[in-house]
């Protein structure tokens, strides 16, 4: 049997059905698990709260229109700083295939030190290089991960890659989920060609050819228990714009839930659970670029979105990274009112975009809120406020070593600087943290793998402490940050969890 | 924000007006609400930004820039960051208009739609019921 998305939009009267397996999220985490306990023969029903827009669409929408769409919160999510931190965008997917739609596809294995802090620090044995090989061997297999050429790069990223050697700074290339990448740097609003190796088509199309079901538009609002057991989920199809419509019911012998760093958590406590570690210890990547204007032609868009990366500060929590946007997204990042502030638009063409990620401390929260949407909290390590200023001045210096004539960095307010000196002069005044524009497209750990009930909130195998047969396959269970793009990690670590599931006995 | 040598047509900001309407409606009424109030404070930004007594959309194009400006340099970093979510939106918006990418020479690049793996979508809800 050959599974297929139905579209609960359309639904228009309520809803029962029974599997042998829900997966509540098809983004990263949820695809794996859902295509790894088809294949086994497992029942799969996949629920998803956002839509399904054919990969055919990407290319026909405007960025707008597929934030709107796509995005959580149209892509206006946010983590409130508190204390000396910056408002951090957070941006997420809602849609069949998750934020794997919405990804640049770099492809990151979590790195040794990582992974060898988990085994002898807390005691995850099973998360070593070794047992994680298979798993991320599989998935990069599934998802074409394959070094960027050099022929790819961007003048964007050329220019970083020439500052950065004239600083003595080592770049590498970076692998991205890409088959035949044609470098229209739209990756964060889905692949136009296709060319991206999101789940929504490479792993899901696989899970529906082993007859998993994917019910798209479908707001689970809470996990049904029979004592201790996890038995189903019950909610609501949406419509368009999210409001709530007709109910549906799945009975089902195994919940996963895949919702997401943001909302798993919210989901767990919806449905009952409770403890000390639930919606804690978030993680984010928060990320920073800076602009540098130069007086040649840069038209960055044209190349792949991202495509090297640079490990060299590895040791003080950095990674450097290229990446572009498309005008409309850029534009907002440039300082000024009205007529000067299109003035600096209209430098867009001569524009490099120069990028860093902070490997941060968990100390954001996943709270539950007014709306359906949480309420996202997240306080600066003390350490990683000096991570992101470290990171702006690397990236100002590199863009002032590749020729820039001007470079803007991401604080609000500040006038762009047009040598070293002024650069110097702007840090020294050590603008506050909170004015600095920030992302995050990583949030991770806010319901913990642990080996004791005390410390986290779900086992080595991914299940539960407080609930049997309910299992969490998605970012909130990596304990601790990663330091790197999180796509690979969450699905190597789905896959693991998954295969655990297909081994274990059917209830 | 969008000064234009010529000024936008009309036409032009009312199919933008539109356009942000659209958009905000995917987000939660949470936040719907957060960018209802910060757009109360750019309204009366005035009375403590210039000391006049005057709504926003009472002052001159020349003063709104000033308003703005100087929200955008306040030591309330609050005020400043409700420029930057109103920006954010409006530039998404405003700059991805075909006259305005064309103004920048962006290249849209050919689509390509053969050979994609394609979930097969089910003809309606019941279908799976059954």
């Amino acid at each position: 049997m050959i599974g297929a998305v139905v579209r609960g939009r359309e639904a228009d009267s309520p809803f029962s059905d029974r599997a042998d397996v829900i997966v509540v999220g098809s983004g990263a985490g949820g695809a794996v698990a859902a295509r790894e306990l088809a294949s086994e023969g497992r029942s799969v029903i996949v629920v998803e709260e956002g839509g399904y827009w054919g990969p055919e669409q990407y290319s026909v929408m405007t960025p707008s229109n597929m934030f709107r769409r796509m995005a959580r919160e149209a892509a206006l999510g946010t983590a409130v700083g508190i204390g000396d931190t910056p408002l951090i965008a957070v941006l997420a997917g809602k849609c069949v295939g998750g934020s794997s739609v919405l990804t640049g596809g770099v492809c990151f294995r979590i790195p040794e030190q990582v992974l060898v802090q988990w085994v002898r620090e807390l005691g995850l044995a099973h998360m070593s290089p070794d047992a994680l090989e298979p798993h991320f061997a599989a998935v990069e297999r599934a998802m074409d991960v394959e070094t960027v050429p050099a022929h790819m790069r961007s003048r964007s990223t050329e220019l970083f890659v020439e500052g950065a050697a004239k600083l003595g700074i080592r770049m590498k290339p970076l692998r991205r989920n890409t088959r035949g990448c044609k470098g229209a740097a739209r990756c964060n609003f889905g692949c136009p060609h296709f060319a991206k190796m999101s789940v929504d088509v490479s792993y899901l199309p696989e899970a529906c050819a082993h007859g998993a079901r994917i019910l798209s538009d479908a707001l689970v609002e809470r996990i049904l228990f029979t004592g201790r057991r996890a038995t189903g989920v019950e909610g609501r199809f949406l419509d368009e714009t999210g409001e709530p419509r007709v109910k549906f019911r799945i009975a089902a012998d195994v919940v996963v839930v895949a919702c997401g760093a943001l909302h798993t958590p919210l989901l767990l406590r919806r449905s009952g659970l409770r403890g000390r570690h639930l919606g804690r210890g978030l993680t984010l990547h928060p990320s920073v670029r800076v602009y540098g204007i130069f007086d040649e032609r840069v038209d960055g868009w044209d190349g792949a979105f991202q495509s090297v990366y640079s490990d060299d500060f590895e040791h003080e929590g950095i990674t450097l990274i290229s990446a572009y946007g498309t005008p409309s997204l850029l534009a907002g990042g440039f300082p000024g009112v009205g007529r000067e502030h299109r003035r600096f638009v209209h430098k867009i063409p001569n524009t490099a975009v120069f990028g860093a990620m902070i490997r941060d401390d968990g100390g954001g929260r996943v709270r539950r809120w007014i709306s359906r949407e949480p309420l996202v909290s997240y306080r600066l390590a003390a350490r990683d406020g000096e991570r992101m200023r470290r990171a702006m001045r690397i990236l100002a210096e590199m863009a002032f070593a590749a020729g820039a004539r001007q470079v803007i960095l991401p604080v609000f307010g500040a006038p762009p600087v047009a040598s070293t000196q002024e650069l110097e002069a702007l840090l020294a005044r050590r603008p506050s943290l909170r004015r600095v524009e920030c992302v995050a497209f990583h949030p991770l750990g806010s319901a913990k793998m642990s080996t004791d009930p005390s410390r986290g909130v779900v086992k080595p195998s991914g299940e539960t402490w407080a609930a049997d047969n309910l299992f969490v396959a998605d970012g909130s269970v990596l304990p601790t940050s990663v330091g790197v793009n999180s796509q690979l990690p969450v699905m190597a670590v789905a896959r693991q969890i998954a295969r655990g599931i297909a081994r274990a006995p059917r209830p | 924000m969008f000064a234009h040598p010529l000024g936008p047509t009309h036409e032009r900001l009312d199919g933008f007006v539109d356009e942000f309407d659209s958009f905000i409606s995917f987000a939660s009424s949470t936040l719907r609400f957060g960018l209802l109030v910060m757009l109360g404070v750019v309204r009366f930004a005035p009375l403590v930004v210039l000391r006049r007594l005057s709504t926003f959309e009472g002052l001159s194009l020349e003063d709104r820039v000033r308003v703005i400006e100087r929200m955008a340099a306040s030591r309330v970093i609050g005020l400043a960051l409700v420029l930057v979510a109103y920006k954010a939106i409006f530039s998404l918006l405003f700059f991805e208009h075909d006259e305005e990418l064309a103004a920048l020479g962006y290249k849209n690049e050919r689509h390509r739609h053969e050979g994609v793996p394609r979930l097969a979508l089910a003809a309606d809800a019941g279908e799976v019921a059954e």
